[in-house]
């Protein structure tokens, strides 16, 4: 389970503070699919990477797997995969390669950390391309990789910024059926995204955030019930006007 | 510190660097190229000298008519045809660099020389004329010839007198070069090796350094690394040892192609000067720490920028200081043992003093290493600060 409790995060720019994470609070039950939901620049990416530990929250608390993410970093990098929000990859090393250097900063070695590729390559259907060094993958391609990296040390827990950000149609679905088998494995996800309908279509539990707020918090179907609206792209707009005329 | 973390990033950045064709060319032909040519450049500057210095070169002259025999048999000596001028204006055409000198012959001149009276000859010359080396060899020459002929004419006068000629000529100089072929060797080698050391430690790593830290960024790979287990330290130190062990391969290449040049080439080019290995192996080895220098260095510059092309044009004046510091050393020696401990100035320095092949005192060699040491250890705690997750993802 991931928990994260009144968050807060602000920079000081040229051009005063920016609030990119204001209090913000959530939990990510495991065996669900928590969507966070936002506009580009609502404190998405801000917000999970608190969560990954890369950035260090002015207060509040993050706890996975029951560590505290700014007490004990190193344990909650073990207990997470993430899929960041920069999906590069190493072109000259082949998927293989990469999947094992990444298992080894995990203590994967040998035998166990040959097994876990093969499975991993398995699962996401890259046996053609697991032994090709990545340069020249198509944007599906490189995010199987992207997935399989994040995934190689078999966490319980997942964080994965705007997984389908830029794919075509059919690597949107692959990424989509990778989500819902690790959900189904009993995993606790949590991905951003500012697609509804994809929110609408993957997420048991969706937290909506805008301008570093949560601004309404439940499954997609009890916050279209709770705005009254078609589905879940209209109940998110309704919200966010509510919110914007409650807070002017 | 989990040396598994640390030895896993060396070796990836090592893997994913000799898989790179364009930094494996630079790794490996730059160095060979530029070790050979800066091998072969004194001894073909000197081989080019000596040829031009044995062609008879054509000097115009205005007023030959009026030239002694005794002064077109000297020049003649000296590889030196003297011929009427035949153009308009002929300190014109030296102005202009088309000849590189030319003489000027006052009339009567045989009868004043004869009389015993002062007379003059008109030297115009341009040391530009044909390149810098072929003006300046034929002004040389024209001197040498002048001198020559007054000695001569000296000599006829005193000898017409009954004097000794060692009136003036109280001493003559006998000379013999008592330098051994490494000392002569090593005479140039003093000079090119700091440089050709400074240009690999900077150079010969400065792909990967920019491709481990501002190629991160620019590959949207960074946080992908930031995530893992692994800690500011691992991951700094994990690729520091790749951009050093990547350096060192250059750095060696470079000595030893200039090694093999200066033993290669026949002794009419090198007047017999063969630089030891045993100063090629020595120079590697104290220069160490100023690789290790230069590699965080070029780490520290690149990690503050986002993408290679960035990293470049920041590591340009980089690069120029750590080559003017070296050709500081070879040019200006230190005076005292504390300069030692200045970075690439001591090391420079002793590697100057190594190639001339009188050996090395050990203190200085300690002052050097020491110095460069704690540089380096300011340097990468400095890269740590930023090195930090936080400051990288934003910067």
């Amino acid at each position: 389970m991931i928990i994260v409790k009144n968050l807060v995060k602000h920079y000081q720019t040229d051009q005063g503070l920016i609030k990119a994470v204001d209090d913000v609070s959530f939990t990510c039950p495991d065996g669900q699919i928590t969507g966070l939901l936002g506009p580009n620049g609502a404190g998405k990416t801000t917000t999970l990477r608190m969560i990954a530990g890369l950035i260090t929250p002015q207060s509040g608390t993050v706890t996975v797997a029951g560590h505290d993410v700014t007490q004990d970093p190193q344990a909650v990098r073990h207990a997470l995969g993430v899929q960041a929000d920069m999906t590069g990859i190493y072109p000259r090393l082949t998927p293989r390669e990469q999947f094992r250097y990444y298992g080894r900063f995990y203590g994967l070695e040998g035998a166990a950390l040959e097994k876990r590729i093969d499975t991993i390559i398995a699962e996401l259907n890259m046996e053609t391309l697991a032994d090709r060094r990545a340069e020249g993958f198509s944007r599906g391609q490189r995010q199987k990789i992207v997935i399989g990296r994040a995934l190689i040390h078999d966490p319980k827990h997942i964080i994965m910024d705007e997984p389908t950000n830029g794919l075509d149609v059919m690597a949107v679905r692959n990424t989509r059926q990778t989500i819902r088998q690790l959900r189904d494995q009993g995993r606790c996800l949590l991905f951003s995204t500012h697609y509804m309908d994809e929110a609408q279509k993957l997420c048991d539990h969706v937290a909506i955030i805008s301008h570093g707020r949560i601004i309404a918090a439940g499954s997609p179907a009890e916050l279209i019930a709770q705005t009254g609206q078609a589905d879940l792209e209209e109940a998110f707009v309704t919200l966010a006007e509510q919110y914007q005329a409650a807070t002017q | 510190m989990t040396w598994s973390h640390l030895l896993n990033i060396t070796q990836k950045e090592l893997i994913d660097t000799i898989r790179d064709k364009r930094a494996t060319r630079q790794a490996l032909l730059v160095p060979i190229v530029l070790g050979l040519m800066y091998a072969l450049i004194n001894p073909l500057l000197s081989s080019v000298f000596e040829s031009r210095a044995e062609e008879t070169i054509t000097i115009p002259v205005q007023g030959i008519n009026y030239a002694d025999d005794t002064l077109i048999a000297i020049f003649d000596r000296f590889g030196i045809t003297l011929e009427e001028y035949d153009g308009d204006d002929m300190e014109a055409d030296i102005a202009a660099g088309d000849e590189s000198a030319g003489l000027i012959i006052p009339p009567a001149f045989s009868d004043t020389v004869a009389n015993e009276e002062l007379t003059i000859i008109a030297i115009r010359t341009n040391s530009t004329a044909g390149g810098p080396m072929s003006g300046n060899l034929s002004i040389s020459r024209l001197e040498l010839a002048l001198n020559a002929y007054n000695q001569t004419i000296t000599t006829q006068r005193l000898e017409e007198r009954q004097i000794d000629t060692s009136v003036i000529n109280p001493v003559t100089f006998d000379v013999a070069d008592l330098s051994s072929p490494a000392q002569r060797a090593g005479a140039t080698a003093a000079l090119f090796i700091p440089i050709l050391i400074a240009v690999t430690a900077v150079q010969g790593g400065m792909f990967i350094a920019i491709d481990v830290t501002a190629g991160e960024k620019e590959r949207g790979t960074l946080e992908a690394l930031l995530v893992t287990p692994s800690s500011d330290t691992e991951i700094l130190l994990g690729k520091l040892a790749a951009v050093f062990l990547v350096t060192l391969i250059p750095s060696a290449l470079t000595l030893l192609s200039y090694w093999f040049a200066t033993n290669i080439l026949p002794d009419s080019m090198t007047n017999g000067a063969h630089l030891p290995f045993t100063i090629i192996l020595t120079a590697i080895l104290v220069t160490l720490p100023m690789i290790l220098f230069a590699n965080i260095l070029v780490m520290i510059i690149s990690i503050r920028t986002k993408a290679f092309k960035d990293a470049q044009s920041a590591l340009t004046p980089a690069m120029f200081g750590i080559m003017f510091v070296a050709m500081a050393a070879a040019f200006v020696p230190p005076t005292n043992s504390a300069l030692y401990f200045i970075p690439v100035y001591g090391t420079s320095a002793l590697v100057s003093t190594l190639a001339v092949g009188n050996g090395i005192p050990l203190d200085l060699t300690l002052y050097s290493i020491i110095g460069t040491l704690v540089a380096v250890t300011i340097l990468f705690v400095v890269a740590l600060q930023l090195f930090n997750r936080e400051r990288l993802l934003y910067s």
